[in-house]
């Protein structure tokens, strides 16, 4: 067995959330991720899915060390890093990069375009000047900007534009993994189509594992082998994208993918629709957190808490009335 | 917040330990006190008797503790040089520093916060140009050059304000606003940059498109987030004013710290010369606590780890 | 549904907006020459590839443009010339008749203020809404948008939401004065399926309930055929086409729609090359003579490269910018 790229442990994420000043008692928190572990191959991409809320970025700036991991485990390449030296943390930051959502706001406004994307490679000082100038045009040319792009500020461009710079600052210090935090949401259909077909080229040339998060569940099925549906800091189901699209188990990943909308008027079907109001990570339900909105919820629902198991479909689902796998299916 | 202010407070603390093995440091290893005080035929016995009253023959590291902890109780020893205590003598003087200083920061903040606003409301106008201007000369010419041509212009040729010494309030005017110049510039640069910085954020479009009064947008929104980057330069130029003060109390014969300090730099007044900067650098520290705590007051973001 | 644009609510009539580019002093052409109309209840959608003017067209609607922009033509609303009309006469229109959803929800709310504070200032302004009401109606707004425990989420800062939360907040700031125009631009892209379709739906209720006259602009092609009724195609800062929704997808007349609507990845097969439009779109500094799409056309003749062509009309209001539409 090869070992993963990365694997992720039962991660915790708790935040204070805001009370008044001398607050007495207990502080209430945010449960933003609570609980969750999956593993990424070297070499694929893994897809993290799931309700606007429910804990992807947060499992992401843990991952990037933004966030203090409250409880569990990160393991890169074998090695355990949160708790990593100094040394340790510096050689997974510089192997493990990100693309966010927002093309404005994480682009230094004051830098030009080529400043941006160097700043990892003049951080490691490991590049001449020179060597660092054609690598800088050779990613521009990647991202399909024009070559004059590194001259200009980042408000020059337009939200597209500025998403494909964001792109080639990630891949500039040759990451092994790349965390993409809906990386082309902001982009149109073909510059999106070209940035994912060289994700995917960059993928077969360099051995590149990517964490991909996205709300456009084509995309995620065009790109992944395995995803992960989360609801409330939970993953509720996981498999491979044909077990889980096509066949989702949890009541939840199937109100997901009934809801995604099809490219034309006609092919628009029905969808299980979730009633009730999305229930807070401040207190989340007992036993099922699904449960206040699932359309077939029982009385037990509210006193366990289902774990992940295997299902006949194939993937593993946290619901208690996922048709199960039997002892033989699991050891086929 | 809570663990931001313990944060602030620790490091307050810190910096001032710090300050005080320099302050003791330095002065131990630049020049020796006895060549002044003792008479200048003293034989090598009679300077080792002076030596050994003030403690001086001792390892340096036990000096340092026998320093910390008289300074703990407020005495930094007799001034060499006039044998009073050190302590009380700049304690007398501080008062005339802080004022002058104080005054000089508010007036630097304020003047300079609302000239950055007007120089970025009205960019490339003739208004912007001048304030500008002004800020260049007030970065680049030496506040002793400002305060005597100051002296020579409102003092000596219009004859509208006194010049010397500390009388009344009206003493006040000249001193205060040549040693807020320098950092009435840098205020005002930073916080006109910061102010054309958020105007192209999207959300200041937003709160157009949402209606909201210009002025509004500008004193509510734009205003407060300038002040973001502002405040976190306040503290380091409460330091260069502390730092100024030194020149325009010699200019201006104002009977502050400051030229108590240089005094006693030229007497090599060790004690006098400690206290001195140990309470200088109580004040700063202590004005910086200040500012870095209105900076959590301002941004949400500090204030809720 | 069917009695369309008698009195349409907005008129936009041969829109030009130049923008001035600071770094060097040249002329951008971001748009140019955009026509296009929607009534009481309809929804017109804006598709087009990334940086070819669609939220520059957007914001000209109600000038909220740098100062250095340049506006040409006329958009008629409620009687009067936007184009023409005062920053003041503007003022009192946007976010009470005119209200906009802006692209990048991160970063479109004020980081130092909580959102109940921002939510407020429109409801405060337009509606002189205060205490209770005012308090009752943000709560209210918030539920709409699908944002649970809404007491809370008024108390918190943007920092401490997610990109989906933030993007309804957005929304729900835009709707809190019920405009009469709604523009929405990429008002989903951080919503998943089931919140964006809740979403949506809200959206549609308002269009049909208070007769909200909805232009969304948009990358996704689903949120199109979900929600619109009208489609203009950009390219270039120009309609290349413009026609009800299904004779769009069905009949696409431009090149360019058709290179569009065959780079969605959902017919394609996992991992399989994603079919791309080849080339790059022109610098709108210095756009070329004819057709600015001609140098990446597929079906590309002579005459393209130096005359502009003329819009061609079709049946059902579609018309396409094109030497060789109406070739089948
Ligand atoms: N700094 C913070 N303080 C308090 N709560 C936070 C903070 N950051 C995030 N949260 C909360 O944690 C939860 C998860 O947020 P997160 O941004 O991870 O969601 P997400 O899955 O990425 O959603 P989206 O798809 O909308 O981007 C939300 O309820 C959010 O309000
Ligand atoms: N303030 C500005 N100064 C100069 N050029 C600008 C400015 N704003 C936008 N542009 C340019 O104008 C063109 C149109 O930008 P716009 O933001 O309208 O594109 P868009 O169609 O909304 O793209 P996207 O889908 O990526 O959001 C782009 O080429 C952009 O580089
Ligand atoms: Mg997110
Ligand atoms: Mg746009």
């Amino acid at each position: 067995m090869t070992i993963p790229i990365l694997e992720v442990r039962d991660l915790k994420k708790y935040y204070a959330a805001s009370a008044p000043f001398f607050h007495r008692g207990e502080r209430p928190v945010v449960r933003a991720v609570d609980g969750v572990s999956f593993t990424i191959p070297e070499g694929e991409t893994f897809g993290l899915i799931g309700e606007s809320g429910c804990g992807k970025t947060t499992t992401v700036r843990t991952l990037l060390g933004l966030e203090k991991v409250t409880s569990g485990t990160i393991r890169f390449a074998g090695e355990e890093v949160q708790d990593a030296d100094q040394a340790g943390w510096r050689r997974y930051r510089s192997s493990v990069q990100a693309v966010f959502q927002d093309p404005y706001s994480s682009l230094s406004p004051r830098m030009r375009v080529w400043e941006i994307i160097a700043e990892p490679l003049i951080t490691a000082g490991k590049m001449s000047k020179a060597d660092i100038k054609t690598r800088v045009a050779e990613l521009l040319e990647v991202v399909g900007l024009p070559n004059d792009a590194g001259e200009r500020f980042p408000h020059e461009f337009s939200g597209g534009q500025r998403q494909r710079v964001a792109i080639a600052r990630g891949l500039s210090p040759q990451p092994r993994l790349l965390i993409l935090d809906e990386p082309v949401s902001a982009l149109d259909v073909s510059i999106r189509a070209q940035i994912l077909n060289l994700l995917q080229a960059l993928q077969d040339k360099f051995g590149l594992s990517y964490l991909l998060i996205s709300h456009d569940l084509d995309i995620v099925a065009h790109m992944c082998r395995n995803i992960a549906v989360m609801y409330l800091g939970r993953i509720v189901e996981t498999g491979t994208v044909a077990q889980v699209r096509d066949n989702p188990q949890h009541p939840y990943a199937q109100a997901l993918f009934s809801a995604v909308l099809p490219p034309h008027p006609d092919k628009i079907k029905p969808r299980i629709r979730l009633t009730g109001p999305q229930p807070s990570p401040l207190n989340p339900p007992s036993g099922c957190r699904f449960r206040t909105r699932c359309p077939v919820v029982q009385p037990i629902c509210a006193e366990i808490e289902p774990a992940l198991e295997q299902t006949r479909a194939g993937s593993r689902a946290a619901c208690l009335f996922a048709p199960r796998a039997s002892q033989e299916e699991i050891d086929r | 917040m809570g663990r931001y202010i313990l944060k602030r407070l620790w490091r307050a603390l810190i910096t001032l330990i710090v300050i005080s093995m320099l302050i003791f440091v330095i002065a131990r290893v630049t020049g020796d006190p006895i060549a002044y005080l003792a008479p200048e035929d003293a034989s090598e016995q009679e300077l080792a008797q002076v030596r050994a009253r003030l403690g001086l023959d001792k390892p340096i590291y036990v000096q340092y503790a026998f320093y910390v902890g008289d300074a703990l109780r407020g005495d930094f020893g007799n001034s060499l040089r006039y044998n009073r205590p050190a302590f009380e003598m700049v304690l007398q003087r501080l008062p005339a520093t802080i004022q002058l200083s104080l005054i000089a920061f508010i007036v630097s903040t304020i003047l300079g916060i609302m000239m950055g606003v007007l120089a970025a409301l009205r960019r490339d106008t003739w208004i912007d140009g001048a304030l500008r201007l002004l800020a260049v000369l007030g970065q680049s010419a030496p506040s002793f050059w400002i305060g005597i041509l100051a002296i020579m212009i409102f003092g000596v040729h219009l004859q509208w304000l006194p010049t010397s010494g500390r009388m009344g309030p009206e003493y006040l005017i000249l001193p205060s606003l040549t040693l807020a110049l320098f950092s009435m510039a840098s205020v005002m640069r930073l916080t006109r940059s910061a102010m054309l910085e958020t105007q192209t954020q999207e959300y200041v479009k937003f709160l157009r498109a949402k209606g909201v009064p210009e002025s509004q947008i500008i004193f509510k929104h734009m205003l407060r987030n300038a002040l973001v980057p502002v405040l976190a330069v306040l503290g380091i130029q409460l330091s260069h004013l502390v730092g100024g003060t030194v020149i325009i109390e010699i200019v201006f014969n104002w009977p502050g710290v400051g030229r108590l300090m240089v005094e006693a730099l030229l007497n090599s007044d060790l004690p006098l010369i400690q206290a001195g900067v140990m309470l200088i650098a109580i004040s700063v520290v202590l004005v910086n606590l200040l500012v870095d705590l209105s900076y959590g007051l301002v941004d949400p973001r500090i204030r809720i780890e | 549904m069917t009695d369309t644009n008698a009195q349409p609510v907005i008129r936009v009539e041969d829109l030009y907006v130049s923008l001035r580019r600071r770094r060097d002093g040249a002329t951008i052409r971001a748009v140019n020459g955009v026509n296009f109309s929607v009534g009481r209840g309809r929804t017109l959608g804006i598709v087009g590839e990334s940086g070819c003017g669609k939220s520059t067209a957007a914001m000209a609607l109600v000038r909220l443009l740098p100062k250095s922009a340049e506006v040409r033509g006329a958009i008629h609303f409620d009687g009067r010339d936007l184009a023409t009309e005062s920053q003041g006469a503007l003022r009192r229109i946007r976010g009470r008749k005119i209200a906009m959803i802006f692209q990048d929800p991160m970063v479109a709310l004020d980081p130092l203020f909580t959102v109940g504070d921002q939510l407020a200032e429109p409801l405060r302004e337009h509606l002189d809404l205060d205490g209770e009401a005012l308090h009752a109606r943000q709560v209210e707004l918030l539920q709409a948008v699908g944002i649970s425990s809404p007491e809370t989420r008024l108390k918190q800062y943007p920092h401490q939401m997610s990109g989906g939360m933030l993007q309804r907040i957005v929304g729900a700031i835009a709707i809190a004065c019920n405009p009469e125009l709604l523009i929405a631009d990429e008002p989903t892209t951080a919503l998943d399926p089931t919140a964006q379709a809740g979403y949506l739906e809200l959206l549609e209720r308002l269009s049909e309930t208070y007769g909200l006259a909805l232009i969304v602009v948009t990358h996704d092609m689903g949120v199109v055929s979900r929600i619109c009724h009208d489609v203009m195609v950009m390219y270039a800062g120009q309609t290349v086409e413009y026609g009800p929704v299904r004779a769009i997808f069905d009949q696409p007349r431009h090149p360019y729609t058709q290179a569009l609507l065959a780079s969605i990845p959902h017919a394609v097969e996992p991992g399989a090359c994603l079919p791309t439009i080849e080339g790059q779109p022109p610098d709108l500094a210095a756009l070329p003579p004819g057709c600015p799409f001609a140098a990446r056309c597929p079906k590309v003749v002579d005459r393209c490269r130096t005359e502009a062509p003329p819009p061609v009309e079709f049946a059902g209001g579609q018309r396409a910018l094109c030497w060789r539409a109406d070739e089948r």
